[in-house]
């Protein structure tokens, strides 16, 4: 499972909708995930994939941003532990 | 001044969920009182409470649940059952001034503990971004107000066992003055936790456990009484003027007529009959009724030994030679003390026995103490009684109490 996948299924189950029915490339709003419900997932993404998400994370506005980040947030912390 | 009624009605209790199977038990006699089943149960001294079998996951949809405490789980029910028990048209104008009032001792207290147990003791360092919105007193109210669009003040009343009855009263006045056209009014409580069941231990008020048979555990105004019995739950009721009910052809229990409220200004936690005495007697001013008229009391009757020595001696002195006249019951045997939710839940059942003529008992009455010594209906529900105005009252710890008068619309 990539990461978008991941990302998909984590949020999916938090709206307890099919992961298919989340268009990467819509806004988030458009899916029914509110700014609220923005950092309820963020906090659950944390946890899965062992990153913290700083104040900018909150910008993202689709699924395929999240996982951007998430990649992104990943490889910064890879060296680290190495 | 407009004249107050209610149209609507919503319960969820130990001794049932809704309107119909709340009354029923009570006029059965049926307690909802039982050993708890939540894990740290064996660890209390006193096992026992009013619990509710509640099935929040097939209440509301996974997304939504995420969001509430157990407390604005109840209250959300609740409001939908007297919303709807009240026709309020999803359309229906007066949602722009509809006030929200709800009553609540402790609020989240649920999420509250569960998130400072992950703090302090299960090792995390960080808390759900939800733990805010759920824990929050105002929570319950918000949901009521964002859920039925209604758009007039949104309040929470936290005066620990009269937060509801107070909730129900200001709402009253906020109607009779023009400041709201339309009320949702309550309270709503879920408090047996660990740490909440343990911190009322330590007051040493909590019934003993009755060996044979924990249902039978709390004790208005008999002898062999030993304390009061924890339990959760929410009532909500529809407020609005006559007027307005009349004319949408409402269907309207009663006419809320009076409500009263005064401190004790001595004592956290010791009852004074002299701020009972008060509020009652506001209650009846304020309705423009002589005490005559009032057949029913809904004590607060907690089963403390000072707490139900005290109302009878304050219900002796307002009431005069009509005392012994009165019916006075303790619904609190049956599902107990719900805190922030008991004064509309009581409410509620003071207005049924008005509208259906029935009054609920009070249970286990077994051992006449001669410090209490009025008609407590004892055991047995009594019918076919004709009343023409109720009282429910609603004493709390900081002496906040709080009664209301129902009369006959």
């Amino acid at each position: 499972m990539n990461t978008l996948q991941t990302v998909q299924r984590i949020i999916a189950a938090e709206l307890d909708v099919d992961p298919a029915e989340l268009d990467p490339s819509r806004p988030l709003q458009e899916l029914g995930v509110d700014s609220l419900a923005v950092m309820e997932c963020l906090f659950k993404i944390e946890d899965e994939f062992k990153i913290s998400v700083d104040s900018s994370g909150l910008a993202v506005s689709t699924l395929q941003d999240i996982a951007d980040l998430v990649d992104s947030l990943v490889l910064a912390k890879a060296p680290e532990v190495s | 001044m407009r004249k107050v009624v209610v149209t609507g009605i919503g319960v969820v209790s130990p001794v049932g969920i809704g309107r119909d199977p709340f009354f029923s038990s009570l006029v059965a006699g049926r307690s909802g009182i039982r050993r708890l089943t939540s894990a740290f149960a064996p660890r209390l001294q006193s096992k026992i409470g009013g619990e509710i079998d509640f099935d929040a996951v097939a209440a509301f949809p996974k997304p939504k649940l995420a969001l509430l405490d157990r407390f604005s789980q109840f209250a959300l029910v609740a409001a939908q059952e007297a919303i709807g028990d009240a026709r309020i048209e999803a359309e229906d104008p007066r949602k722009a001034r509809a006030g929200v009032y709800i009553g609540t001792g402790v609020g989240g207290s649920n999420s509250t503990e569960a998130s400072y147990m992950e703090l302090l003791t299960q090792g995390k360092d960080r808390l759900a971004p939800y733990t805010v919105v759920r824990v929050m007193n105002n929570a319950a109210a918000a949901h009521i107000s964002i859920d039925n669009g209604l758009r007039g003040s949104s309040l929470t009343y936290s005066t620990a066992c009269s937060s509801s009855a107070l909730a129900i009263g200001e709402a009253m006045r906020a109607i009779r003055h023009g400041y709201v056209d339309l009320a949702i009014a309550g309270g709503t409580e879920s408090l047996l936790t660990l740490g909440t069941i343990r911190a009322w231990e330590a007051l040493r008020t909590l019934a003993a456990e009755d060996p044979e048979d924990p249902s039978t555990s709390c004790r208005p105004f008999s002898k062999d009484r030993t304390g009061l019995v924890l339990g959760e739950g929410a009532g909500i009721v529809v407020l609005e003027s006559e007027d307005h009910a009349r004319a949408r052809g409402a269907t309207v229990y009663a006419e809320l007529a009076g409500y009263g409220a005064a401190s004790d200004a001595s004592h956290l936690t010791k009852p004074s009959k002299e701020g009972q005495c008060a509020a009652m007697r506001m209650a009846l001013e304020d309705a423009g009724l002589a005490p005559q008229a009032v057949g029913y009391i809904n004590a607060h009757g907690t089963a403390t030994l000072a707490g139900d020595v005290s109302e009878t001696a304050a219900i002796r002195e307002v009431f005069g030679a009509h005392a012994s006249r009165l019916a006075v019951s303790s619904t609190k045997s049956m599902h107990g003390h719900l805190m922030g939710a008991t004064g509309a839940v009581e409410f509620i059942a003071s207005l049924l026995a008005l509208q259906r003529g029935v009054l609920p008992p009070t249970t286990n009455l077994r051992v006449p103490d001669p410090e209490c010594d009025l008609d407590y209906v004892p055991n047995v529900a009594r019918t076919g009684v004709e009343l023409e105005a109720v009282m429910s009252n609603s004493f709390a710890f900081g002496g906040s109490n709080a009664v209301l008068v129902a009369r006959r619309a």
